[in-house]
C-alpha cells in the first residue's frame, strides 16, 4: 500500500495496534462486516455483496447503527 | 440510536444547531431533530427517500482508503464501497448524472486512481467540486470528472510520493515510487489541462511550502495552471452537470462521450 498525502504518517497510523473486534453477519439479506457495539446493535465496517445496488440503499451505508434483534429475524 | 431528549439538552455539542424558531412548529421540529440525530452520529446526513433525484451525489472525504484499513480516528472513503456503487449509478437508467464532491487529504494511489478511472470511463455526465480541500490523490479523482469546479478558498497541494514513511508493504525503491508518480501525473495530464512538464514543476517546486517541497494551490491558482475547468459552487456544479445531461440527451444513443 503507497499513500499519497500530506499528512504525517503518525497521525494516520495513530491506534493502529488496538484492535476492532469485527463479526460478520447478515442484515437484510447482506452479509456484512460489523462491530458490535452492545448486545444490541452493531455499526456496520462494510458490506459484502456481488448486488451493485446494495451499496446505494441509504441503511446499508459504513457507519449506520444496526440493531442486532433484526439480525437475528432476517437471517 | 440517541434518545430525543439528549439532543435538546444543554449539554449538546452543537447548541447553535436548534434554532429558536423551529421549537414552535412541533411537526418540523420532529423532522429536524431526526435529522440532526442522524448528522451527530455518523457525520452524515441521510436523505428522505421521497426525493427521486436523478442526480446522485457522491462524496470523496478524509483518507481515501485502499488495501489496508486505517485506524478509527481517520475519517475514509472505502474504495470497494465506491466501485460497486458507481457500477450501479452506471447500470440504473434513474440515475442521469453523478456530481463527485472532495473534500479529501488524499490517501492509497491504487484505490484513487482505481476510482478516477472509474468516474472517466462512467458514460454519464460527471461533475466534480473540490471543497475545502482536494489535495494528492485527490487531484486525479477531481480531474477525471468531464468538468471540474473549485471553490474559491479551496485547496489543493500537489506535492511527490514521499520515500519515506508512508510505505508499506511495497518495495521501497527509487524506481517504484517513480513509476507509481508517472501513473498519477500521466492521470492528471491526460484528463485536464494542464501539461505533463507544468504540473511536474509544481510538484517539485521549493519555497512554496514551508517544510516540503510542492505546491498549494488555492481556488483560481487550480484554474490558472490548467488543473480545474472553473471556480465555482455548489449552484455552478449543478447548473453545468444539468447541461451536461441535456447535451447528453440530444445525442446519438451510441455516442460515448
Amino acid at each position: 500500500m503507497l499513500l499519497y498525502t500530506p499528512l504525517p504518517i503518525d497521525m494516520i497510523m495513530e491506534g493502529y495496534d488496538s484492535e476492532i473486534n469485527l463479526e460478520e453477519i447478515t442484515y437484510k439479506g447482506v452479509t456484512m462486516q460489523a462491530q458490535p457495539l452492545d448486545n444490541k446493535t452493531y455499526k456496520i465496517i462494510r458490506i459484502i455483496s456481488s448486488n451493485p445496488y446494495d451499496y446505494l440503499r441509504p441503511e446499508l451505508q459504513p457507519g449506520n447503527i444496526i440493531e442486532a434483534s433484526l439480525k437475528a429475524r432476517e437471517t | 440510536m440517541m434518545k430525543m431528549q439528549d439532543i435538546t439538552t444543554p449539554s449538546t455539542p452543537y447548541p447553535g444547531t436548534v434554532s429558536p424558531g423551529t421549537k414552535t412548529r412541533k411537526k418540523a421540529t420532529r423532522g429536524v431533530r431526526r435529522a440532526e440525530s442522524s448528522l451527530k452520529e455518523f457525520g452524515q446526513m441521510k436523505l428522505p427517500e421521497s426525493i427521486d433525484s436523478s442526480i446522485h451525489a457522491l462524496s470523496i472525504v478524509g483518507q481515501v482508503e485502499g488495501h489496508m484499513v486505517l485506524p478509527a480516528q481517520n475519517k475514509t472513503t472505502k474504495y470497494e464501497h465506491i466501485i460497486p456503487q458507481l457500477v450501479a449509478l452506471e447500470q440504473n437508467d434513474k440515475i442521469e448524472g453523478i456530481i463527485v464532491i472532495l473534500n479529501t487529504v488524499g490517501g492509497d494511489v491504487e484505490a484513487g486512481l482505481a476510482i478516477a478511472e472509474m468516474l472517466h470511463t462512467i458514460s454519464k455526465p460527471v461533475v466534480s467540486l473540490v471543497l475545502g480541500g482536494g489535495h494528492s490523490i485527490g487531484v486525479p479523482i477531481a480531474v477525471a470528472a468531464d468538468y471540474s469546479f473549485i471553490a474559491k478558498t479551496a485547496t489543493m497541494t500537489i506535492h511527490p510520493i514521499r520515500l519515506t514513511g508512508l510505505v508499506i508493504g511495497v518495495p521501497q525503491t527509487y524506481e517504484y515510487l517513480d513509476k507509481m508518480q508517472d501513473r498519477v501525473i500521466n492521470f492528471v495530464s491526460t484528463h485536464s489541462n494542464i501539461s505533463e512538464e507544468k504540473f511536474r514543476e509544481l510538484m517539485f517546486r521549493t519555497g512554496e511550502l514551508a517544510r516540503d517541497i510542492g505546491t498549494l494551490l488555492v481556488g483560481e491558482n487550480a484554474v490558472n495552471v490548467g488543473l480545474i475547468d472553473e471556480v465555482g459552487g455548489l449552484g455552478s456544479a449543478i447548473n453545468k452537470l444539468k447541461q451536461l445531461i441535456n447535451e447528453r440527451k440530444n445525442m446519438p444513443p451510441e455516442g460515448v462521450h
